[in-house]
């Protein structure tokens, strides 16, 4: 059992439980949170005597504090403790006395606690990654759209399928100038926007590489390429990518790093792809205690490359550690770490990452070769079958 | 007996005017100045002790009460000017201003000492031009009636019928009303101290606006547009900010919608459903009607206090609803102006 499941048993112990689970949930979300023993029981289905009592533990654990609030009889405006202090009387918004609305200042009974608000979520940039057209992103955008109880925005960025794309410098360099330049355009649509300009963005796989680099970049043409909170899921950026950097420089807010403990795809991306590695595998390198508020690592022991996309998690995950990510206040983001940080990251000999990338690239080229050899031996006999 | 020295005049304006400011404030003066003190007993003896030492002079005290002053506590009226008549020459050459003065009629209040007088109806005592400001101060004794109970009288029989009588205490007070031209910003503002529901703010206006003309002529004027000011303030609170709404009211084809914080001091994008539901309200399809904003007074431009400042949509008013320096006052007026 956990200290707050302690604190909340002994909240419980002998009173209304539908109070107290009505309560927790309350007090589960984040922000100001303020109620009279009435207002509770009305909610919970509870008595107000029970709800009294329910409240005033709280505060005697500590998860509550308990206020009065004065308010004149008359016009009902709060009255300060100054203007309770001057004693004349009178209420000095109404310049009505309280005597002449009752027997005096009317008193009642609030209990609150003061917490950090969450965040609003902006609009969201959802990025696939290689060798698919992102068939989740989809599915995401529906959860997206049906939970915030509001409108959000969700930008479903496609690149296409990119295959030995992936194995080319320039051509990994001309798909991340694509993206950079394409949030920066649409930034430009919503800058005026309530909540800013800045997209959040979950991002899986290549589209993590491609993210993490734009951000990065010092390119002066992407000089206002600046992103909210970062989601990553199967990332094959190198653990030792500087994410710190990248928030210092005010691109990015925060970053969740997602990772699969069984990501094959994430731990290989490494020897293939120059400038990957396996930070969707084993986490980012560990940082210092001041910057675990914006890079969050948090593993998902036996999840695959993929698996947050299985339509019987991708519910649970998105609602259970996504949402909670891009809405609660910076200061709770490191409850969502989980999994141990591992020693840092070394790439793998250089020598190694040039022959698996060679092989790669050649058995991409022998694939390439053999389709195209079966397509001309194909119309060679197409031809010859016409001709006869 | 007439004021002869500068020192029996600065006792007069801090006994008169000084003390009846706001605590804070005073102690702001004193703090530089000696001891403070922590009533106005105290605060009376050490300004007093102050001026006989030498350490405040009658110039500090008239530059404070100019500061203080009348600052807060009241209702604006914000305009834009048209920038041709704020890019008129005559607003960078200060004997081109004497000259509009005089012929306005108003050269006998031009550059005047700050007043200690309570006329007994509002007049016109100083009309100045400084740092780019044109400002005209006008003062009364005003009175009203402060409810005491202490002094009801208990129900009565008179013939056949029963009385009660509840007793009211006369209070005075100066009030200091306010006009502002800011010929940089094209802006202008008024500032007027009495209850927005009362005949005397109506002729307070007409009173201003009759003395004004000859300088900043009315036409020249365009309302600010405060319902536009409230959805837009309470559009940009969503995000943080230096101020919070604590209640708002949208309207819209006939509808209106309200959001509020039920906890004094807090505003309510502080709670996060609340603040969600405010998001899906499209801008721009709302008006604002009303709306409380907690604004945070800038320490470095007088005490640093949280004020609430109500909008008033349709009246197109503002009611500053706690005492600030001057420079509070447009640091507010400046920031609701940037973002509208």
């Amino acid at each position: 059992m956990s200290g707050d499941d302690e604190r909340w048993a002994a909240v419980a112990a002998g009173l209304s439980q539908a109070c107290v689970d009505s309560l927790r949930a309350r007090l589960a979300k984040p922000g100001l949170m303020d109620l009279t023993a009435a207002e509770l029981a009305s909610t919970a289905g509870c008595e107000p005597a029970e709800a009294e009592d329910v409240l005033e533990r709280s505060v005697t654990t500590g998860l509550l504090t308990r206020r009065v609030e004065t308010t004149c009889p008359c016009c009902s405006e709060a009255l300060s403790p100054e203007d309770l202090a001057a004693q004349t009387g009178v209420c000095p918004y109404c310049n009505r006395a309280f005597v002449d609305c009752g027997s005096g200042p009317e008193e009642t009974v609030h209990f609150s606690r003061e917490a950090e608000a969450g965040r609003s979520v902006p609009w969201v940039l959802v990025l696939h990654g290689m060798n698919t057209r992102g068939a989740w992103q989809g599915e995401l955008s529906w959860l997206i759209a049906t939970t915030y109880g509001r409108s959000v925005p969700v930008f479903i960025y496609k690149y296409g399928r990119i295959r030995t794309g992936v194995l080319l410098g320039w051509r990994r360099r001309s798909l991340t100038r694509k993206l950079a330049q394409r949030i920066q355009d649409l930034a430009g649509q919503r800058e005026h926007d309530r909540l800013g300009p800045r997209p959040d963005v979950i991002a899986h796989s290549f589209g993590t590489w491609m993210l993490g680099h734009a951000l990065a970049s010092t390119d002066s043409n992407l000089a206002d390429l600046a992103v909210g909170r970062v989601v990553l899921l199967g990332s094959i950026l190198r653990p030792s990518f500087s994410w710190t950097d990248v928030v210092a420089r005010g691109r990015a807010e925060a970053i969740l790093n997602h990772y699969g403990t069984a990501d094959i795809w994430a731990g290989l991306g490494g020897y293939v792809i120059y400038d990957a590695g396996p930070s969707g595998r084993r986490g980012f390198d560990s940082v210092d205690a001041d910057e675990r508020q914006t890079l969050i690592d948090r593993d998902e022991p036996g999840f695959g490359h993929s698996s947050f996309f299985q339509p019987a998690q991708m519910r649970k995950v998105y609602l259970d550690t996504w949402k909670r990510f891009l809405t609660e206040p910076l200061t709770s983001l490191p409850a969502l770490e989980r999994g141990s940080r591992a020693a840092p990251w070394r790439p793998p000999p250089r020598v190694l990452r040039l022959a698996a990338g060679v092989m790669a690239f050649a058995l991409v080229a022998a694939v390439v070769a053999l389709v195209a050899t079966a397509l001309v031996l194909g119309l060679i006999r197409l031809l010859s079958l016409a001709i006869r | 007996m007439p004021v002869t020295t500068d020192a029996e005049r600065a006792k007069e304006l801090a006994r008169d005017v000084v003390l009846s400011q706001g605590n804070v404030f005073i102690k702001e003066l004193l703090r530089e100045k000696g001891r403070i003190g922590a009533t106005k007993e105290d605060f009376a003896r050490n300004l007093d002790s102050a001026i006989d030492d030498g350490t405040l002079r009658l110039a500090d005290i008239e530059e404070w009460v100019q500061r203080v002053e009348g600052w807060g506590l009241q209702y604006i009226y914000l305009w834009q000017v048209t920038q041709a008549f704020a890019r008129q020459a005559k607003w960078r050459d200060a004997s081109s201003i004497r000259r509009a003065v005089r012929v306005a009629g108003l050269a006998d209040v031009w550059g005047a000492a700050t007043a200690q007088a309570f006329p007994e109806a509002m007049t016109l005592t100083r009309l100045s031009y400084d740092d780019g400001r044109l400002l005209f101060e006008w003062h009364e004794a005003g009175s009203f009636w402060v409810r005491e109970p202490s002094k009801d009288k208990p129900p009565e029989l008179e013939g056949d019928e029963i009385y009660r009588y509840d007793a009211y205490r006369q209070r005075g007070e100066r009030s200091v009303m306010r006009f502002e031209f800011r010929p940089a910003q094209a802006v202008a503002a008024a500032f007027i101290p009495s209850p927005a529901t009362t005949g005397a703010h109506a002729a307070a206006l007409n009173q201003m606006f009759a003395s004004v003309d000859g300088l900043v002529p009315r036409r020249q004027l365009s309302a600010f547009n405060v319902g536009q000011a409230i959805s837009r303030l309470d559009d940009a609170q969503l995000r943080p900010s230096d101020f919070r709404t604590q209640t708002t009211r949208l309207s819209g084809q006939g509808a209106y919608v309200e959001f509020g914080s039920t906890v004094p001091g807090h505003g309510y994008r502080e709670v996060d459903t609340i603040r969600e539901v405010r998001l899906a309200v499209e801008p721009g399809t709302v008006t604002g009607d009303t709306a409380t904003i907690l604004f945070s007074a800038p320490a470095e431009a007088g005490p640093a206090r949280q004020v609430r400042v109500q909008f008033y949509g349709r009246d197109g008013r503002i009611w500053v609803r706690a005492q600030m320096t001057a420079e509070q006052i447009w640091v507010l007026l400046d920031q609701i102006r940037s973002i509208t």
